[in-house]
Formats: structure tokens, sequence, C-alpha cells
């Protein structure tokens, strides 16, 4: 079994070192990964970021259950929090998901240790704005775009995702009217599990299962899907659901801008002039 | 429905922030109001409007400077200022006469024209008084953009004045009444200075 270390990134307001926002990934580690052993920062404009990987999940359980994160020994700080509620779900890869995912295409498990969000407080997305310059800097370096997600504001999230990718390609030669499909198991997991596949057209519909396995699958199902499902279960759950639409046309129009400089006072205004004419490309 | 996707519902809900309803001296992270105005030069030029009214009771000759600064970020425009040339009560100061007034920005406003920043440039000064302040784009086919300005322009976001984005249709039809009412019985600039010299 491959080493696993608990993923883990702390936004924190300097000075009062309340915790705003944090995850932990559990994370299996390949050869080639890194792995970060020591409390790393990050600051900008009153708000840093401390990171680390945590190496067992009793360090980070205990963490939670204490309401403390200690920075010790690079940093003498601990990170505090009062959360009191928790849920679990399952975050899928869909564009109707509506829960922060931090994998651009996994599909993960999440428990999120929360507060109440009350009235009296400063109202979370009224507190990111007061700090737009820092959680602009946080987007670019960590991906975690809170002016986007404010209810992630005093939020911890553990993620454990379902190492599994899938590449997908709508196909129309002569041999193939449907759609190849295939998955990465990276460490190799998920032996035995099922996928059940759904594809949809203006009017139809077709369903099929197959085995989990690493190999390419072309279905030849008679139309390219508009629209497509896949649903993986493992040990009597879902462990991965991805749904999108597949683009089949793309037009572009287009026309050709010009600038000009007007100065005004100790003012340059640049006004934008665009051809009436258009063309497509 | 779980705590959890009512917090975050919730929150989300709320998360209304508009940057063209709001009193920008008031927003953390305020900078200055030149900052404050680019918000309206950018909801303009996002929307690629060409026919906007200036409605406004001041009209001063530094306003019409404003009023290049916020709008000639794009060619092909039409302005229309909708005035009453009110003076502005300044202490001991005494404001120029009307006349005088709009004798000088008929001078600035025709000179921007010539030089081909605007494609049109029309003030009208209402025979009758009028108090409230708005930026509407009059395109037709659009769902006009319509911004409410608590401060006239020579103040302009300054004194905690606010602006609030109107969406409500009908008022944006009674709004295009006013305007109509405006020209039926007010004058051009040029035809104002004629008549009152």
């Amino acid at each position: 079994m491959p080493k696993t270390v608990f993923r883990t990134l702390l936004f924190v307001e300097n000075g009062s070192w309340e915790l705003l926002y944090g995850h932990s990934i559990v994370w299996m580690i390949s050869d080639l990964d890194y792995s970060v052993r020591k409390w790393k920062k990050f600051e900008r404009g009153g708000i840093s970021v401390f990171f680390k990987d945590i190496e067992n999940r009793s360090d980070l359980d205990r963490a939670i259950d204490c309401g403390t994160f200690n920075l010790l020994p690079q940093f003498d700080i601990e990170a505090c929090f009062e959360f009191t509620e928790k849920e679990d779900f399952f975050i899928e890869q869909s564009h109707l998901e509506k829960n922060f995912n931090p994998f651009i295409n996994l599909c993960t498990f999440a428990k999120v240790h929360f507060r109440d969000y009350s009235q009296g407080t400063v109202h979370p997305a009224d507190f990111i704005r007061s700090y737009n310059d820092s959680f602009d800097a946080m987007k670019d370096r960590y991906h975690v775009d809170l002016q986007v997600n404010p209810h992630l504001i005093g939020t911890f999230t553990i993620y454990e995702p379902t190492r599994i990718e899938e590449a997908f390609k709508g196909c129309q030669t002569d041999g193939l009217i449907g759609y190849r499909v295939g998955f990465q198991d990276y460490f190799n997991l998920y032996a035995g599990a099922r996928v059940h596949l759904e594809s949809f057209s203006d009017t139809e519909t077709h369903r099929t299962d197959i085995e989990f396995d690493t190999e390419l699958h072309e279905i030849n199902c008679g139309f390219v899907p508009d629209r497509h499902i896949t649903t993986i279960e493992f040990d009597g759950r879902i462990i991965y659901k991805s749904s999108f639409s597949l683009l089949k046309k793309i037009s572009v129009t287009t026309n050709i801008v010009q600038e000009k400089r007007i100065i005004s006072g100790d003012k340059t205004i640049s006004q934008i002039s665009s051809s009436k004419r258009s063309f497509d490309v | 429905m779980s705590k959890w996707n009512q917090r975050r519902i919730s929150i989300d809900i709320e998360s209304d922030y508009d940057p063209l309803t709001s009193i920008p001296m008031l927003e953390a992270g305020y900078i200055d109001e030149v900052k404050a105005r680019q918000r309206i030069t950018a909801a303009f030029d996002t929307q690629n409007c060409k026919n906007i009214t200036i409605i406004d009771p001041y009209l001063l000759e530094r306003d019409v400077k404003t009023i290049l600064e916020l709008f000639a970020t794009q060619s092909e425009r039409n302005i229309t200022v909708i005035t009453f040339l009110n003076k502005l009560k300044d202490g001991d100061a005494k404001s120029s006469d009307k006349v005088t007034t709009a004798t000088i920005v008929k001078n600035i406003v025709d000179d921007l024209t010539k030089k081909g920043i605007f494609t049109s440039f029309e003030v009208i000064v209402t025979s009758f008084e009028f108090h409230d302040r708005f930026f509407f784009c009059t395109d037709e086919g659009k769902d006009g953009l319509l911004v409410s300005s608590g401060g006239s322009l020579s103040m302009f976001l300054t004194k905690y004045s606010g602006l609030v984005r109107i969406t409500n249709r009908t008022f944006r039809r009674t709004l295009l009444q006013f305007i109509e009412h405006a020209k039926e019985n007010g004058k051009l600039l040029s035809d104002y200075i004629v008549e009152w010299s």
C-alpha cells in the first residue's frame, strides 16, 4: 500500500490567528510525488497561509477535536477554530455540482467541519471583499477561490479523493459510431468495481455496464452522445460519478478593434473602436 | 435539506454584491473615487452601450470632463445630457449665471464633437426643475443598463453618495417617458443660449 499523507492547507487571520478556511487532502503519494514535512508559510495583506503534509491521521483528528492547529516548531502560532457541526458527502465531477472540489478531474468524499453562520457576525462575502487582494493571491497560488465560494469561510474539510481519472471521446468513424472510454487506476485500488455508462442525444438513450479495468472501451451505441454520465460502484457505494455535455461545434464571429488615445487634462483616456464588419473564424 | 446545504445556499444567496448598487466609500478595501468611477465605465463598456443619457439637474464645465472620462472609452457613442443647469450653493463663491455656463459647456461639447470623440453630444436644458440623477443606456433591443446616482456629476461618488442599479422595467419605461417630457419641454443648448442672451 502506498504511503498516505494528509496534505493540509490553513488560511489564518494574522493577529487573531483565527482559522478562516482549511482543508486536508488524504493523498496517496507515488515515488514521483513531493512531500512537505514542515509547516510552510505564505503571507499577503493580513492573511497567512500555512501548509504541511501531516503524516498521521491521529494528529489531524486531535487538532480538529481540540479546535487548534499547533504550528510548532516552525511557528509559535496556534490556529484556532470552533466548528461544532460536521457532515459527510460525495462530490461528483459535474457542472451541476455545487460543492467546492479542490481537484480538477477527481471525484472525492468530503467530511466538512463548520460553524453556524449567524446574522450577528460579518457576512462571509463582505469579509472576503475586505481582504480581496489576499484572497486573489490565495486563489492564484492554492486554487481555492473563496470569492466564488464564500460559504467556505469558517470551515475545515477533509477530502478523500477517488484516484480514478476518466478519458472520454465521442467517435464517428466507419467502424464506430458512439464513444471511447477508459480509466486510470493509479494505485490499482479498485479492481472488481462496476462501471455504468449512460449516453443521451436529443432522441436517443443508451445504457450499458462494463467491468472496471484500464482498457480503452469502444461503445458502439449508434450515435455520438450530447450528454454522458459515468458511474462507478465499488464495495456497494458510488466512488465515482461524472456528468458532462459534449462540445460538437464552435462558431466564432469577430471584428477588428482599434485603440485611440485621448488626452484630457492630466489624464489619458483609451478609446476603443471596433469595425462594423465582422467575419467568421 | 442538510444543515451544510442550507448554510451554503443561504450564504450564496446573500452574496449579491453589485458594484453598481453600493456606497463605494463604505466598501471594505475602497481605494478612491477614481477607481469607484471606473465601475460605471466598465459596466457601460461591457454592454457595448452606444446611446447614453445622463440625467442631472447640475451641469458644470468640469462635469463635461467627468463625462469624457466615464464614457469616451468607446467610439461612436451618442451622449445626451438632460439638465436644468442648476447653480451650486457653494458658500460665498458666486456661480456663473446659467447662460454663461451654457456657453462654456457648448464650446467644450462642440470641440469634443468636432474631434470625433463622440458621434453626438446633445445637451437639453429643461424648462422645469428636477432632482434625481441617472445614467441610462437607451440602446434599442437591449435591456437598458440604468444606474441611479445619489450625487451629481460635480461630486460624483464623494460624500458617501451611492449608486443603485435599477432593473425594474416599469421604472425604465417611466424614465424614458421623463426623457421625452424633457425633450418636448426643453431646449437644446444653442437654442437656450439664443433665447436667454
